[in-house]
């Protein structure tokens, strides 16, 4: 993203090094608690990239007598009730969690761009009719969409990215279309207009830089949302099946049964969501500020 | 004589739908924000168009730059009717005609650096080869409008707002256009600003040739930079004529109105002149009075003035009057 802002001069190639560091520089000076969102947000991804590495036990290694242990050094979040180490199932439901929330994530937004600007942009009977089948998919309650395509496609992790990623984007479009609603009508679009600039110039260079503030937070809560509302879908059966771990599966199904006999089963998973989550946020505000060259830091810019 | 005439406007007339019940089509009325109105600008003059808010004078620089779909007339650039042609057609042409918009703020992109802003068009029309001619065109004319090179490489909200009218100058002079419409450039300044950008505007005219067609309400602003006025009320030109003309012999009542409101700086003067006011409200251009626009407000108006809309009279020369007392 900070790529595209930049990408107006020709030299921009030997810049985008320098720019990307600066810009963690300045992540790191302006913005503490972004950055260390961007840190946990790093090690959730590297954990999940290498789960095999980290994780002492396999995901599935049954140990029937070592069921439902409390923490201990030998099983740092304790077993589940067949005897499964916790902190591994949760290295490996890492992977789970972070493909599908980035790529649900990425894939909706994308969309949501998309139809949220040329709808927005263009407005007049256009507008009105994408609008109005957007109105007609939103009315379907998310979950019935999920469970038709579900029972048509089957269960499985790229099932729930392609009905997660079409749920959000269509109706996150509706956030995007807000934003360019107010853009389109600042004197520098009119501006571009009079000047000449093609249409889809004015679509990449003016209208999209100045949304990027609620398409950046739309972008982190919905990473949020996503790992949460895999959660919900794995306790119905209608995500990743078993015995591939994922945090909501862990959360609501080992550990609600297990609830009083092992409360570690619970309280890990949840735990571990609300971390990445809330990183996951800090994370998205920080950039969502240092983004917008109004906000930067009052130390002053150099000449 | 055709050939001096940059812009020759004839019977142009802009309407605005007002929306209908549902969908908007038949029932909803329309607002003729500009009444079949006839003038040209010459070469390299500046007409200056003055008016209350809500007289057209906006409706009318966007008009000529085809930013608005128009109702009917013709409007003919640089020898050739623009009036109907598509925003692909028009989209090369733009290139010779340029506008400065009056908020500052608002006009230059948040997100781009002022370098990137002034070079604009110059990527939008593909006149450069390379980045090098790009950087130089951009510095020269950051030069012209006073500003320094490094300033190129800031953001807009680091300008103070004259700063940024020299940005939206520079942005549109950057082409070399032939017609710039400068829409209210100064009224969002502080007064000592002004006529900064007022000099500037002018030094720039002399040495670039450049037309403008100069929208504000400033009466006194207007006769510093106009070679021509016109007036316009409710979507209609009253008078038009050369400006000494039509400070010194004023001929409609509404200009005379709108230039006894200049105040004088000099207190006897002040007192001893004749003030002509003028009573009511502009009349809603939905519903606009029959004959005369200005008869409801005008203390000269005869029974004539309530039936008959006068003409523009002796719209070649070069002063030029809509009233029926003429």
């Amino acid at each position: 993203m900070i790529n595209k802002i930049s990408l107006f001069f020709d030299e921009k190639k030997q810049f985008n090094e320098s720019r990307f560091i600066r810009f963690c520089i300045r992540l790191f000076k302006e913005k503490p608690l972004g950055a260390a969102g961007a840190v946990i947000c790093v090690l959730f991804m590297l954990t999940g990239i290498f789960a095999d590495f980290i994780a002492p036990y396999g995901f599935n290694d049954i140990n029937p007598p070592d069921r439902l242990q409390p923490p201990s050094w030998t099983y740092f979040f304790g077993t589940d009730q067949i005897g499964r180490d916790v902190f591994s199932r949760i290295v490996h439901g890492a992977r789970t969690s972070m493909i599908i929330g980035l790529s649900v994530a990425c894939i909706s937004i994308f969309i949501s761009i998309v139809l949220g600007v040329t709808s927005g942009y263009f407005g007049g009977k256009f507008d009105m009719l994408l609008q109005r089948i957007v109105d007609a998919w939103m009315s379907f309650p998310d979950l019935v969409v999920v469970i038709v395509a579900v029972s048509v496609l089957g269960p499985g992790l790229w099932q729930v990215i392609l009905v997660l990623s079409l749920l959000y984007g269509i109706a996150g479009s509706r956030i995007v279309r807000g934003a360019v609603l107010a853009v389109k009508e600042n004197d520098y679009v009119n501006a571009a207009e009079s000047i000449g600039v093609s249409t889809f110039r004015i679509l990449i260079r003016h209208i999209i830089p100045n949304i990027l503030a609620p398409v950046s937070v739309l972008f982190t809560t919905r990473l949020a949302a996503v790992i949460l509302v895999e959660a919900g879908l794995s306790f119905l059966g209608l995500g990743v099946p078993p015995p591939e771990p994922s945090w909501g599966s862990m959360l609501s199904f080992e550990g609600r049964s297990y609830m009083f006999q092992a409360p570690w089963l619970a309280i890990v998973p949840g735990i571990v969501i609300t971390i990445v989550v809330y990183n996951i946020n800090m994370f998205g505000d920080a950039i969502r500020d240092l983004l917008d060259p109004r906000m930067r830091g009052s130390g002053g810019q150099k000449m | 004589m055709k050939n001096n005439k940059i812009l020759n406007v004839k019977n142009l007339s802009v309407e605005y739908k007002m929306r209908g019940k549902l969908f908007g089509r038949s029932e909803g009325a329309s607002l003729k924000a500009v009444n079949g109105i006839s003038f040209s600008v010459k070469h390299g003059e500046t007409l200056g168009i003055v008016g209350e808010s809500g007289c057209g004078k906006t409706t009318t620089g966007l008009a000529v730059l085809r930013m608005l779909d128009i109702a009917k007339g013709s409007i003919e650039f640089d020898g050739e009717d623009i009036a109907n042609l598509s925003r692909k057609r028009l989209r090369p042409l733009r290139q010779k005609m340029q506008i400065v918009y009056q908020d500052p703020f608002g006009a230059l992109n948040p997100r781009m650096l002022v370098r990137d802003i002034i070079g604009e068009p110059l990527k939008a029309h593909n006149v450069v080869s390379d980045s090098i001619e790009y950087k130089e065109k951009i510095y020269e004319m950051l030069d012209i409008v006073g500003l320094s090179k490094q300033m190129g490489e800031r953001y807009p909200h680091e300008f103070s707002g004259g700063q940024r009218q020299r940005i939206g100058i520079a942005r549109a002079l950057i082409l070399n256009p032939k017609l710039v419409v400068c829409d209210e450039p100064v009224s969002a300044l502080d007064v000592s600003i002004q006529a900064q950008i007022i000099n500037l505007l002018d030094e720039l005219q002399e040495r670039l040739g450049v037309t403008y067609l100069f929208i504000a309400h400033d009466l006194a602003i207007v006769q510093h930079i106009s070679h021509r006025v016109m007036v316009m009320y409710l979507g209609n030109i009253v008078e038009i004529a050369e400006r000494s003309q039509l400070y010194n012999n004023p001929k409609h009542p509404y200009t005379k109105a709108l230039l006894s409101a200049i105040p004088v700086p000099s207190p006897d003067i002040e007192a001893n002149r004749e003030f002509v006011m003028l009573e009511g409200e502009v009349p809603s251009p939905l519903d606009p009075p029959k004959g005369c626009p200005f008869h409801p407000r005008c203390s000269e108006a005869r029974v004539d003035c309530r039936e008959n809309k006068p003409v523009l009279k002796n719209s070649e020369g070069s002063h030029a009057v809509a009233c029926h007392l003429y």
